[in-house]
């Protein structure tokens, strides 16, 4: 009996002291994120890995004296966030991107929780006498990407871009040069290509296009889209405009479309999804098809794949209707933010800043990561860490005669059984194996349009 | 009388907590889901909007919802026909027959079932591929030229790789379910037969499938439930509904509705869909094989 007792007093005190304890740490970190000089930053670790934050939050405490940055960084990040967010303990400075599946960003934005940031802009940037705006690339902040809520009539800026990265062709830049081919600036050129490949393709010659997986096509689309109407028809075509999409230029878009689709290589769409889609890719390395949509992210991707001798990677804008016309590249930008419950807005803003000072561009630079700031592209080392030349040099320098473009489909272009971005992209895949036709494909797209309110 | 009484209390105490937990784990969601196929929400705010009987009604109207509905009754068809022959014959084999190696083919056959999802869509991926493929090399010895089919690439064949997968995976486990009700069979019935001059392949019809019926009946309505689950796993690690729809099967359309696509109760909708077909079509097998129970 009396065992039984001392055991349940035992019990009931290890409850209380965990209790208490758990209490305890409660109140510790709540005390921590009054502190005016204490920043939190919060960054999805990407394919840049996570030492690039660490180096310029290191950076930043040594342009800013006296202020102790506590960085959270993780490849899901949402998970890390959501019990810290839910507590009301929300982080200074976000780096998260729209469009994630767990749509953490996509949600705030939505929920209005997300704060305006168009001061950052015009703020001196810590550490130097410019602000953002001298610095940026020129398009980037007219990206009506950044600012969400227009169509609401709210022209503020909810995010400021970061890490660009060109979504062109890429294609295997030694193969065309051994064979004395040069890149297609119009699409007529582009198919004459393709058909005088094609009626080589028994003595191996490589097909003209390939894609990883149809979802890729959607920085195609904006590309082409604002070559042939202008960015205005490209916003209103990722919006879903009923109008842009019965335009006469969606019928030359479509019609482009189903004459590349004749000279995709045989094998893609077999290939084209999640577990194959690098073998789609391995095309291009092995010399089998010409080009493909990417993203300068492929580099480091496939560095582990075997390819042919004296492989260099080569990106290319989209071609153009006419010579002479300039063509636009999509440019795939990721969002930092500035949650409107920061306990430590201001010192956020300047942090957001200093995401365009030159010190930290270098730092992203050196880990593949471009700012979209001027000359930017000078920053990246001349060797990367093997010590071959640094591929990222020639494949950013495709916005040296082309212009950056920026647009998405966000959340808003889906209803029930019924997605923008789907029957775009994914019914391609029909197109290219006869399943469907290009009015087919249209027809599908249309009837979408017309039915996502 | 007070006895009674206790041990009615006794019993509601020990029948309680699984009760409890089957209702908050089984009833309560299931409910959720009929109350949620009622309304119209993206799945993370506190944004619902009852809509009745909407979500259906555009479900009606949806090709895509139909094409996936096609290629699970397809898959849940072919499967059970196939996988149960195959698994019939390879099982009276075994138990049957005499034959060496019994027990390692018995291992061989059941390996399938052991591995994952995920495992299996990489091992038939590479059989698969259209350029340097299993399937089609073997092929392209037979026919004698180089053959190509794209059997991951195509509307018209994706849908029966996903079948020949699915029955590849499911032929061991179901082997094993009825060698050990044939092994229960007396062998003094086969004796008998053996006397009266009965070969082996009426045996087989005659005996053993009438005294395996109950089994038979059983795994008839697992060959339903895992046809529809497995299909899911294997879309999503394989062709994730690749290409455009083509193997696309109900749940991992209900999925794409309800997590990718921020219509939630549309998802749950075809939920409730997917819930009254197995439950109707596992009623209907069970009523139309019912048998008079043969007993040895």
């Amino acid at each position: 009996m009396k065992i039984k007792r001392v055991f349940s007093l035992l019990l009931a005190g290890i409850l209380a002291t965990t209790t208490l304890a758990s209490c305890g740490s409660k109140g510790g970190s709540s005390n921590s994120g009054e502190d005016k000089n204490v920043l939190k930053v919060a960054a999805l670790e990407s394919a840049y890995g996570s030492d690039v934050w660490k180096e310029v939050v290191k950076a930043f405490e040594e342009t800013k004296e006296g202020v102790k940055v506590e960085l959270t960084i993780d490849k899901k990040i949402e998970d890390k966030l959501r019990p810290q967010m839910s507590q009301g303990d929300y982080p200074d400075f976000m780096l998260l991107s729209l469009g994630r599946e767990a749509g953490l960003t996509d949600t705030l934005l939505k929920e209005g929780e997300i704060a305006p940031i168009d001061d950052v802009f015009d703020m001196k940037i810590p550490g130097e006498e410019k602000t953002p705006k001298d610095k940026m690339m020129s398009g980037f902040l007219d990206a009506e990407a950044l600012k969400p809520n227009k169509a609401d009539g709210d022209d503020a800026y909810y995010f400021a871009p970061m890490f660009y990265s060109p979504c062109g062709l890429y294609y295997n830049a030694n193969l065309l040069e051994t064979k004395g081919i040069e890149v297609p600036k119009t699409w007529d050129q582009m198919f004459e290509l393709g058909k005088t490949l094609k009626d080589k393709e028994k003595e191996g010659e490589p097909s003209l296009f390939a894609y990883p997986m149809a979802g890729y096509f959607d920085a195609f689309y904006f590309a082409l889209w604002s070559n042939l109407g202008g960015v205005d028809y490209m916003n209103k075509m990722a919006a879903g405009d009923v109008e842009a999409w019965k335009s006469s230029t969606t019928d030359e878009f479509f019609k482009i479309m189903g004459d590349l689709a004749k000279y995709v290589e045989g094998s893609v769409v077999g290939n084209a999804n999640p577990q194959n889609f690098t073998k789609n890719q391995q095309l291009i390395l092995d010399n089998k098809a010409l080009f493909m949509p990417n993203g300068t992210w492929i580099v480091g991707e496939m560095s582990q794949a075997p390819r042919a001798d004296g492989f260099k990677w080569g990106q290319t804008a989209l071609p153009v209707s006419k010579e002479g016309e300039t063509s636009n590249v999509l440019t795939f930008i990721e969002n930092a933010w500035i949650p409107k419950q920061a306990k430590n807005p201001e010192l956020g803003k300047e942090f957001m800043a200093f995401m365009y000072s030159d010190k930290a561009a270098e730092i992203f630079a050196k880990y593949g990561a471009a700012q979209p700031i001027q000359g930017v592209t000078a920053m990246f080392p001349e060797k990367d860490k093997d010590g071959n030349p640094n591929e990222n040099i020639t494949l950013f320098s495709v916005l040296d005669n082309a212009n950056a473009v920026m647009a998405n489909f966000t959340g808003k272009q889906t209803a029930d059984g019924r997605n923008l971005k789907t029957v775009t992209c994914e019914t391609f895949n029909s197109v290219v194996n006869g399943e469907k036709t290009v009015d087919q494909w249209k027809a599908e797209c249309i009837d979408v349009v017309e039915n996502l309110q | 009388m007070d006895k009674q009484k206790g041990r009615g209390r006794f019993v509601f105490f020990c029948v309680a907590p699984a009760t409890i937990l089957f209702f908050i784990f089984v009833v309560f969601p299931t409910i959720n889901v009929f109350r949620m196929s009622l309304y119209k929400w993206g799945g993370f705010s506190a944004n619902k909007s009852f809509v009745g009987l909407e979500n259906f009604k555009n479900l009606m109207k949806d090709a895509k919802f139909f094409q996936s509905f096609q290629n699970t009754v397809l898959i849940i068809a072919l499967v059970t026909m196939v996988t149960l022959i195959f698994a019939l014959t390879f099982a009276g084999i075994l138990v049957r027959a005499k034959m060496k190696f019994k027990n390692f083919f018995r291992v061989i056959f059941y390996i399938p079932n052991i591995l994952s999802m995920v495992v299996i869509s990489a091992v038939f991926s590479a059989i698969l591929d259209q350029r340097n493929g299993l399937l089609n090399g073997i092929l392209s010895i037979f026919a004698g030229k180089e053959v190509s089919i794209s059997w991951l690439g195509s509307q018209k064949t994706v849908i029966y790789s996903m079948v020949i997968v699915l029955i590849w995976q499911a032929i061991g486990y179901y082997m094993v379910m009825y060698m050990s009700s044939m092994s229960a069979i007396p062998e003094s019935l086969y004796e008998s037969a053996d006397l009266e001059g009965v070969g082996p392949i009426k045996q087989f019809f005659t005996i053993t499938l009438p005294l395996i019926w109950v089994n038979i009946r059983t795994t008839l309505s697992f060959f339903i439930i895992s046809s529809i689950n497995m299909s899911f796993l294997l879309v999503q690690a394989m062709t994730q509904g690749n290409p455009d729809g083509g193997s696309e099967v109900f749940l991992s359309y209900m999925y794409k509705q309800a997590y990718t696509n921020g219509s939630y109760g549309y998802g749950m909708a075809i939920g409730v869909i997917v819930f009254t077909f197995s439950f109707g079509l596992s009623a209907v097998i069970n009523a139309v094989t019912k048998r008079d129970v043969i007993e040895f």
